[in-house]
């Protein structure tokens, strides 16, 4: 049984970031404002409210909390790169269910 | 000694330790940020020149949690211990406010509060002198401190038992009241004794900028 994950609905988890989600089947992440790391980061367990939720294939890195897993690119094996608009990404592939709808 | 900082660390951070208590019985100054993951509530610390480390409740982390985030950089299982076990002895902090540190075995979404944990009075002391340097002139009366124990300290199931010795109060009640009673602020100098409770001193001040709760700037004027 795959882990579930979620992201809460946030000025960076916007509804139209949920249903580029589920159609690409991936979630995507970029770099922390002082950071040049590229990564997905999500709340572990089950989602209370909007957001999506989402099971991957891919474990986390092992520096996860017990409220937070984190997929750098390249350091964690399935992590990929993914460029729009000229900018890079870290994305996992996922099965996403979107509850911004 | 630990200060918090003015402005934000500039790296990547991992979390690895929770504390069950709120951001707000850290420090006054808070700044709330977005980041990749969600929104937060933060503060960032410095011990001596050698550690940084951020405080940051997200949304979706349970209320009266706080997480410690260190450098992504700090990867070693020892360094992590030794840099954690420092941040808790610095804030004096009592063991039983630690819910989770690196190494420790846990399930996912969930942390569990040590059911020992409660206010006892040494901790109830720093309470009070937190409560009063956010006060006009760093005064507080004990009925208010009472009122305002909530906002910085999350009551436990062993903190609500009945008082066995003052009837219609509380256990935690009865250890804040004590406070005043037992007059340890006073002869200690951090605190002067006023009608109803107490007068933060500038000694009281400076303990409370040591353990990084008050910006070294903050004043009682």
């Amino acid at each position: 049984m795959p882990n579930t994950f979620h992201r809460r609905e946030s000025r960076t988890q916007t509804p139209e970031d949920a249903k580029m989600q589920v159609k690409s089947g991936e979630v995507w992440g970029k770099e922390a404002r002082w950071s040049s790391v590229l990564s997905v980061k999500a709340y572990t367990g089950q989602l209370v409210g909007r957001g999506i939720q989402f099971t991957t294939a891919i474990p986390p890195h092992p520096n996860q909390s017990p409220f937070e897993a984190h997929w750098y690119y390249p350091n964690t094996p399935g992590t990929m790169l993914r460029t729009k608009d000229g900018k890079d990404y870290a994305a996992i592939s996922a099965v996403v269910v979107n509850h911004q709808a | 000694m630990v200060t918090v900082c003015s402005y934000p660390h500039e790296f990547e951070v991992v979390p690895h330790a929770i504390f069950w208590r709120p951001l707000a019985y850290f420090t006054m100054d808070i700044r709330t940020e977005t980041d990749d993951l969600d929104e937060f509530e933060g503060a960032s610390f410095s011990i001596g020149n050698d550690i940084s480390f951020d405080l940051r409740k997200y949304a979706g982390h349970p209320k009266f949690t706080v997480s410690v985030y260190l450098p992504m950089e700090i990867e070693n299982q020892a360094d992590i211990d030794r840099i954690i076990g420092r941040v808790i002895e610095e804030f004096d902090l009592p063991k039983t406010a630690v819910s989770w540190r690196r190494g420790w075995d846990f399930s996912s979404g969930k942390v569990v509060r040590d059911p020992e944990d409660r206010l006892h009075e040494s901790e109830a002391r720093t309470l009070f002198l937190k409560i009063a340097a956010l006060q006009p002139k760093c005064r507080v009366t004990t009925a208010f401190a009472k009122k305002e124990v909530g906002r910085f300290y999350p009551l436990s199931p062993a903190d609500r038992k009945p008082s066995s010795t003052r009837q219609r109060e509380q256990l935690w009640q009865q250890i804040v009241g004590n406070v005043i009673v037992h007059k340890s602020l006073f002869t200690q100098g951090l605190a002067e004794q006023v009608r109803g409770g107490l007068k933060l001193t500038t000694k009281g001040l400076n303990y409370l900028k040591s353990i990084g709760f008050a910006a070294l700037s903050a004043s009682c004027e």
